[in-house]
């Protein structure tokens, strides 16, 4: 006889999660940057130009802070606060030359990513030798990253408001291979478990709720005729590895991940070792 | 007419003395008692019966009662042959139908043909939980009958925790749980193959499927309104308001998917044709020729084995997840009332019944669904089935007559009993144990309140729609 287990697991399965897409306001910019007046008000143009087939000139109110209106951390987040824009744009350590260093995102963004609920686009910093090459053509292809994919609207909301039309949006999903062998060697130890079936199913299933909410996400966004294309990446692996992997084959463009998690207060898991390892893609983080 | 034939069949050829008669009847009282109190003792009830089943065959070896004489020379076809004397008092048919449909029902359920169906009810209700409601009942009743009432309580008992967690109506889960509960023994009363007092009375009697369908049907279908529309009265379960509820709940339910447990959709397709095949030969089966002969339990069976060829290589898996307690129950429970047969309890069971038989073909089969309620409430109706089939088929008149009242009364009070308190039948304790799963409080009495009025009201109905039809 079947159990209530093995039913309700069906029909746990058979409820799936579909995406509904919801237009996030972006109508209202603000620039932070540590350059003077002068060299801010040409950075602005240079970003507006890199962000203008998402962020039209007509339909954005652009917002500059440049070095002199903020001493500190406290400093910036009033400024944030008194502006109250739909999306921050800065870059890496600000007013620090730690930039060079894969080690950090500096005091300012550390904290504003997670005292505002502010989407932040964090651009390469204007000091690196190759950053105008970052900015010199508007981003096509964009990857949104998650562990969880499944479930995540936000995420997919925010990557399809930045794709342009006629650019291509990543869903990305990267189960941690680490994680995943951790407990099937746990499982192994546990006689009431099957491990054979275990080793089988936990991982096509977290990969299938991942996919079928991709494309559930494909199909909402091709009904909404915004003119991109929608690809589903779902494996196991190493993640920061993959991520570089994929970023490289598929020349992502801007990568968009959660910032914050509900039970800290410092960055999400995976999203901080991306933000400071991966310091030539822009990212959005949510 | 003659009611009540004093001298069982069985029981010709040999007297037994009274006070060895009141040691068996001690025997199978505590037997029902360890039944009833299955939970408390923390025993599986093929383990209660078959200590029982023990006890009973050596008492009735150790005082001359069993007939080693017969078995042990038994000539079938020409041909001798010897078999233990606990071997012909099983009811094989009845084995033979349990297991095989329930083989039959698990292997079917893997093409996801059941949960196919509850998926599209479930969306088909947009998530308006009235129509929820309704459709679910529907369902529970369609299911216990096709089925059987634990199968359906399991389908869609799970169906429903998922669905109003989804549906963000948690709330209601008790209400609805507890309706499907007593729906399963209203559903459980549509066929001869829906429950198992069902099989083995309706086979004592002799009545055919499509009979007892076309007699069923009409209580079932007015039960099953009268229990839906009390139900969304007393757990308040209403209609959508508004069109922004109505919408929202529609987007949630819009997200099962009815594909899900589909492995293979031949496989689908075949468990859909085989599962209408299956009912149809089962109602024909008297019909038939060559089936007719073989009967229900070659049917059973005969359709579980083709099923089984999908999974071939895995079939000992199916094998594993029979429910072999059920199973040894049965036949552990049929070694017992034989002994008992042969110790002339039934009989003495059959005298006490006496005054109600004797009160006529109205008010006597109306005691009787009563008395059969009132004592599968409180034990396990199976027993009570087989001990009462057991006894009614001893008389002439009631056993030559598979439209006798006596009969449904004991099919309907056996079946409608299991509603009135929550171990009366192994469907109403399967949603129980999902209430409880889902962490909500309800105790045995806590049961009895909320389902006595449900079980007044369909025993009430089953008694007026016994008198009508007889």
């Amino acid at each position: 006889m079947s159990t209530v287990d093995q039913f309700e697991s069906v029909f746990k399965a058979a409820a799936k999660t579909h995406y509904v897409h919801e237009k996030h306001p972006l109508g209202k910019v603000l620039l932070v940057t540590d350059m003077d007046s002068a060299e801010a008000a040409l950075y602005l143009q240079t970003v507006k130009t890199f962000l203008e087939n998402v962020l039209p000139e007509s339909e954005t109110d652009w917002l500059l802070v440049s070095q002199n209106d903020f001493e500190n951390v406290k400093d910036l987040l009033d400024k944030v606060e008194e502006h109250r824009p739909d999306l921050v744009i800065t870059y890496r350590n600000l007013k620090s030359d730690a930039w060079r260093w894969p080690y950090s995102l500096g005091e300012h963004l550390d904290v504003l990513t997670q005292v505002t609920s502010t989407p932040v686009l964090v651009l390469p910093h204007p000091d690196r030798e190759d950053s105008t090459d970052f900015l010199a053509r508007p981003p096509e292809t964009v990857m949104a990253v998650s562990g969880h994919l499944c479930g995540e609207g936000k995420l997919v909301g925010y990557s399809a408001a930045f794709t342009p039309s006629g650019g291509k949006l990543i869903l990305s999903h990267v189960e941690d291979e680490a994680t995943h062998d951790r407990y099937l060697a746990a499982i192994e130890k546990i006689p009431e478990i099957d491990s054979e079936v275990a080793r089988e199913t936990i991982l096509s299933r977290l990969l299938k709720d991942a996919k079928d909410f991709s494309e559930s996400a494909q199909t909402v966004l091709g009904e909404a005729d915004l003119g991109i294309e929608v690809e589903c990446h779902a494996k196991v692996g190493r993640r920061l590895e993959d991520y570089r992997k994929l970023i490289e084959e598929d020349h992502v463009d801007l990568l968009v991940m959660h910032a914050k998690e509900d039970d800290q207060m410092a960055m999400h898991g995976m999203a901080h070792p991306l933000a400071v390892e991966l310091r030539s893609v822009p990212l959005l983080l949510l | 007419m003659t009611i009540f034939s004093p001298i069982l069949a069985s029981t010709a050829g040999h007297a037994v003395a009274p006070n060895v008669t009141y040691l068996f009847l001690g025997l199978l009282a505590c037997m029902i008692l360890c039944l009833a109190l299955e939970e408390k003792i923390h025993a599986k009830k093929s383990v209660i019966v078959g200590i029982f089943s023990i006890l009973a065959l050596f008492l009735g070896a150790w005082f001359h009662l069993l007939p080693f004489g017969d078995v042990g020379s038994l000539v079938i076809g020409g041909h001798k042959i010897s078999m233990p004397v606990y071997i012909p008092g099983v009811d094989w048919e009845v084995i033979a139908i349990i297991l095989g449909s329930s083989l039959f029902v698990d292997v079917t359920s893997k093409s996801g043909l059941f949960t196919w169906v509850a998926v599209k009810l479930t969306k088909l209700s947009k998530g308006d939980p009235l129509r929820l409601l309704i459709l679910y009942g529907v369902m529970t009743v369609v299911f216990s009958a096709v089925l059987n009432n634990v199968t359906a309580m399991i389908i869609v008992g799970s169906l429903t925790g998922v669905s109003l967690k989804k549906l963000d109506r948690s709330e209601k889960l008790l209400g609805f749980l507890l309706i499907e509960g007593l729906l399963t023994n209203i559903g459980g009363l549509l066929t001869l193959i829906s429950s198992v007092p069902n099989i083995i009375v309706g086979k004592t009697a002799g009545i055919e499927f499509v009979d007892f369908f076309i007699k069923a049907a009409p209580y079932v279908v007015i039960a099953t309104v009268i229990t839906l529309w009390l139900g969304s009265k007393l757990f308040k379960i209403s209609s959508l308001k508004s069109d922004e509820e109505r919408a929202s709940a529609k987007a949630l339910v819009a997200g099962f998917d009815e594909n899900e447990g589909i492995e293979s959709p031949g496989f689908f397709r075949f468990g859909a044709i085989m599962t209408f095949v299956f009912i149809g030969t089962v109602a024909m089966t008297s019909q038939l020729p060559v089936i007719n002969e073989l009967g229900l339990g070659f049917v059973a069976l005969a359709f579980a084995g083709i099923m089984l060829i999908r999974y071939k290589a895995v079939a000992d898996r199916f094998y594993k997840a029979i429910d072999w307690d059920l199973l040894f129950f049965f036949v552990c429970l049929f070694a017992v009332i034989n002994v008992m047969e042969h110790a002339q309890v039934l009989a003495l069971i059959g005298e006490w019944l006496k005054p109600i038989l004797a009160l006529g073909d109205k008010t006597g089969p109306a005691c009787l669904l009563v008395a059969s309620a009132a004592a599968s409430s409180v034990t396990d109706n199976i027993p009570l089935a087989a001990m009462l089939a057991k006894i009614l088929g001893g008389m002439p008149d009631i056993a030559a007559n598979p439209d006798s009242p006596y009969w449904w009364a004991v099919i309907f009070g056996s079946n409608l009993g299991g509603n009135i308190t929550p171990i009366g039948s192994a469907s109403t304790l399967v949603s129980v144990t999902i209430i409880h799963k889902y962490g909500l409080k309800l105790s045995f009495a806590g049961f009895v309140k909320i389902a006595l009025p449900y079980a007044l009201i369909q025993l009430a109905l089953g008694v007026v729609y016994l008198i009508v039809v007889s």
